[in-house]
């Protein structure tokens, strides 16, 4: 994540000589021309955050007591954006992003057993293919630097709203026998829980044009922000992080 | 990626951050009629929803109280699906009701069209819940925790029990399960004699909680006699069956009566270490059920009733008592706390709330289906030791080691049999030191008259003592010979050896030699000729004179 920035200055540092070359080889300043700019992208999202969730629920006149880590994988991201030229190379636009991954849990928990008191049966069960997809609107005030007729960069940047949607444990099933000193968890329920946030995005985008229109391109971007989600408890809340650095390319067209 | 595209489509359609859309499902109508204004509306309202068809009379029934009136019960349904749970019952006479109450939900507009069909739907109960379908999958609106009502196929399944399971008829997930076993077990608490609140497997049964343990292996029953001797006796000679009202009984399942609490979780810890210790099952060795009978006599009855003290101060083992000659343990209620025995000076509380007089009970009925030991003279005091020492075993196995109350020790019923006279003790025997309770720690001066079935409850004292030494070690004080003891470390080695021996080694008309000969084979069975244990056992034996 630390490494986004870097990325972001990497790429303009990489736009800043080819914008120069261009200016001088064509004998003037490439002028914005064009009012619209959209752009569809495939591309990754990294992970890496992780988050931690717990809840109790009374079971044998006791508490039992779960306890489920969270981590969020890369995964694939589908983004388009939607810019208006509002005056000289700046323009302000729209994207939203859609990111999903698939990850694992080790859940761990104590269930109370049934004839004593303070002897919890504790386990650890592993569960898999926990979902989480993240839906991101970014606003974005954009500066074009135009390399040439054929190719243009531009940074952006501005807010984020984010929607997540991650598949939580919120219960237990589980099998024993007597004498009960051990319980088998035999699987997990799990509900999506949704909720939304804000945050920043910052990045830079490369298109270049084969004709007058249309093009390909790449945009990096990180977006960042926080979202509160409902624990499985039932009260509270467990923050995760959302966003992270995206990377992908597509099709772009001007008009 | 069917998560990919659910978030890109949501992406699309967002150009402001929207709260998370719960969506409002429908509000629940409780109809209470508390007044005939209340009566009439809901009545009302019942039959506008009945004529457009969204209520229908599902059943009919005759009060069974008040003559000529029928109790109606409408099902609410969602363009033909019933919703789940959702009913009206008005009590009517002549069509004019009298009373209403119901829970249904708000008009719905969830749509009625599943996805799955009813071959997708068993397909998904078998694979979610279980291996066998007990009811066919039914098509329901089953109205959400949440508030929000989801179109739902209900089965019943068999799996670990028997559950019925919803689940969703668009994507087949599962959304509630729950046990269709109307009695099953209930887990409840309850303050023991020594103030101690004990866990107690119970079950629950038409809308209260017995004491019917429904979580160990076998039938663990323990009955409230209520004080009525009368009942008990006839109980005891089995000239009636036991009747489901005999069963101890709470509303709550936070259980006050003290017998009944230290009774049956006493028994079920029993159970328990005869399993875990000694992979047993109980009486039998094959889960035969286990009886106990409470509360046949109140501490006041005890001293105004003209009853043998047998009912009181007192708990017993009966093999041939009960209903069919099932077997019975009894415990007694003990006396008033400004009593005392003339004879020990000593006050007795119920006798349940000693985890090692319960043992001791329970044991003889393991005896009675093993070795039965034959209640007399030396057999008999080993049958009765064999109680005492597995008392203790079980004691120190659950008690933490001490000289308190609900504390491990090798005094036998000290929880209940209390110091009251000066001067006096507590407990009625002691393993470590026989001489201090009356009894013989040696066998040169071992009781040798007919009182007491030839001294079955006096000459314990020396096999018990066998059972101390062998594991704590020390002097025999009659003979002063030495032990060297496994160490309590170690005890549970000695516990087998016994155990061993007295279930599966001795004969029934067994003597204090030939218990000394079986402990000392059953050491070397299980640890060998030359193991601490052989050596201890042999030792102890020999310390207290029995060669």
């Amino acid at each position: 994540m630390r490494l986004a920035p870097a990325a972001v200055l990497l790429i303009l540092a990489a736009a800043a000589p080819a914008f120069a070359q261009t200016t001088r080889g064509a004998g003037g300043p490439v002028r914005a021309q064009d009012r619209f700019y959209i752009g569809v992208d495939f591309g990754v999202q990294s992970g890496g955050d992780s988050f931690s969730d717990s809840f109790t629920f009374p079971e044998n006149a006791e508490t039992a007591r779960i306890t489920a880590p969270y981590e969020t994988k890369s995964g694939p991201l589908f983004g388009m954006f939607f810019d208006v030229r509002v005056w000289q190379y700046l323009s302000a636009g729209i994207s939203v992003t859609g990111h999903a991954s698939e990850g694992d849990a080790q859940v761990t928990g104590t269930i109370p057993h049934p004839f004593f008191f303070d002897r919890p049966r504790s386990f650890s069960a592993d569960v898999s293919d926990l979902s989480r997809g993240e839906s991101g609107v970014h606003l974005q005030l954009r500066a074009l630097l135009p390399v040439s007729r054929s190719m243009q960069v531009s940074v952006f940047g501005g807010p984020s709203f984010f929607q997540v949607d991650q598949d939580l444990v919120t219960g237990v099933r589980w099998t024993e026998a007597y004498p009960y000193d051990s319980v088998t968890i035999t699987s997990m329920m799990t509900e999506t829980r949704s909720e939304s946030g804000t945050g920043f995005n910052v990045g830079a985008d490369v298109g270049y044009f084969m004709s007058r229109h249309f093009g390909v391109g790449g945009r990096v971007q990180y977006a960042s922000g926080t979202v509160d989600l409902p624990s499985a408890s039932g009260t509270g809340s467990i923050e995760t992080k959302v966003g992270g650095l995206q990377a992908g390319g597509g099709l772009r067209m001007r008009f | 990626m069917k998560r990919l595209i659910a978030s890109v489509a949501a992406a699309a359609l967002l150009v402001v951050p929207l709260e998370r859309g719960s969506a409002q499902g429908p509000s629940t109508l409780q109809i209470r009629a508390t007044s005939l204004d209340d009566l009439r509306r809901w009545d009302s309202y019942v039959s506008a929803r009945e004529r457009a068809g969204e209520l229908k009379i599902v059943r009919v029934d005759r009060d069974p109280s008040i003559a000529g009136r029928a109790i109606e019960r409408l099902q609410q349904y969602h363009q033909g699906v019933p919703v789940w749970g959702a009913q009206v019952v008005r009590d009517a006479s002549s069509g004019v009701a009298e009373s209403i109450f119901g829970e249904i939900s708000a008009p719905l507009t969830i749509a009625t069209d599943p996805v799955l069909s009813l071959n997708d739907a068993r397909t998904h109960l078998l694979d979610s819940a279980g291996a066998t379908l007990l009811r066919q999958p039914q098509l329901v609106v089953l109205p959400m925790a949440g508030g929000e009502a989801r179109l739902a196929y209900s089965g019943v399944v068999s799996s670990d029990g028997v559950f019925r399971v919803f689940i969703d008829a668009k994507g087949g997930a599962e959304l509630l399960r729950y046990s269709e076993i109307q009695t099953q077990s209930a887990v409840g608490t309850g303050v023991g004699l020594n103030g101690d609140t004990k866990k107690l497997s119970m079950a629950q049964q038409a809308g209260q909680y017995v004491a019917d343990d429904r979580l160990r292996p076998p039938s663990l029953t323990t009955y409230d006699m209520r004080a009525d001797l009368g009942r008990l006796f006839s109980l005891l000679n089995g000239f009636v069956p036991f009747a489901p009202s005999d069963v101890a009984s709470d509303a709550d399942n936070v259980w006050t009566d003290v017998s009944a609490v230290d009774a049956h979780a006493h028994i079920g810890w029993t159970y328990d270490y005869y399993f875990k210790r000694h992979g047993r099952h109980g009486l039998d060795d094959h889960d035969r059920p286990i009886v106990t009978l409470i509360n046949g006599v109140t501490p006041e009855g005890a001293v105004t009733l003209p009853i043998s003290s047998q009912y009181s101060i007192n708990a017993f083992w009966c093999d041939a008592c009960g209903p069919g000659g099932v077997g019975t343990m009894y415990f007694g209620n003990g006396i008033p706390a400004n009593y005392y025995l003339v004879s020990s000076g000593q006050n007795v509380v119920q006798l349940a709330g000693a985890l090692d007089v319960a043992a001791h009970e329970l044991t003889h009925g393991v005896t009675s289906s093993s070795s039965n030991l034959i209640y007399l003279n030396e057999s008999g005091a080993l049958n009765e030791s064999f109680s005492d020492i597995m008392g203790t075993a079980v004691e120190f196995y659950f008690q933490t080691p001490g000289a308190g109350r609900a504390q491990a020790d090798y005094l036998l019923g000290e929880d209940v049999f209390r110091a009251f006279r000066p001067g006096s003790v507590n407990g009625i025997r002691s393993l470590e030191n026989p001489l201090a309770y009356n009894q013989p720690d040696h066998y040169s001066i071992r009781f040798t008259g007919r009182e007491d079935n030839g001294g079955v409850h006096i000459n314990s004292g020396i096999p018990n003592h066998v059972f101390y030494l062998a594991i704590e070690g020390g002097s025999n004080r009659t003979s002063g010979l030495t032990v060297q003891g496994v160490g309590a470390a170690n005890r549970e080695q000695i516990e087998k050896v016994f155990y061993r021996a007295f279930v599966f080694l001795l004969p029934a008309n067994a003597t204090f030699s030939t218990a000394r000969a079986a402990t000392i084979q059953a050491a070397r069975d299980l640890y060998g000729a030359t193991s601490a244990p052989a050596a201890a056992i042999t030792q102890a034996w020999t310390a207290v004179g029995v060669n």
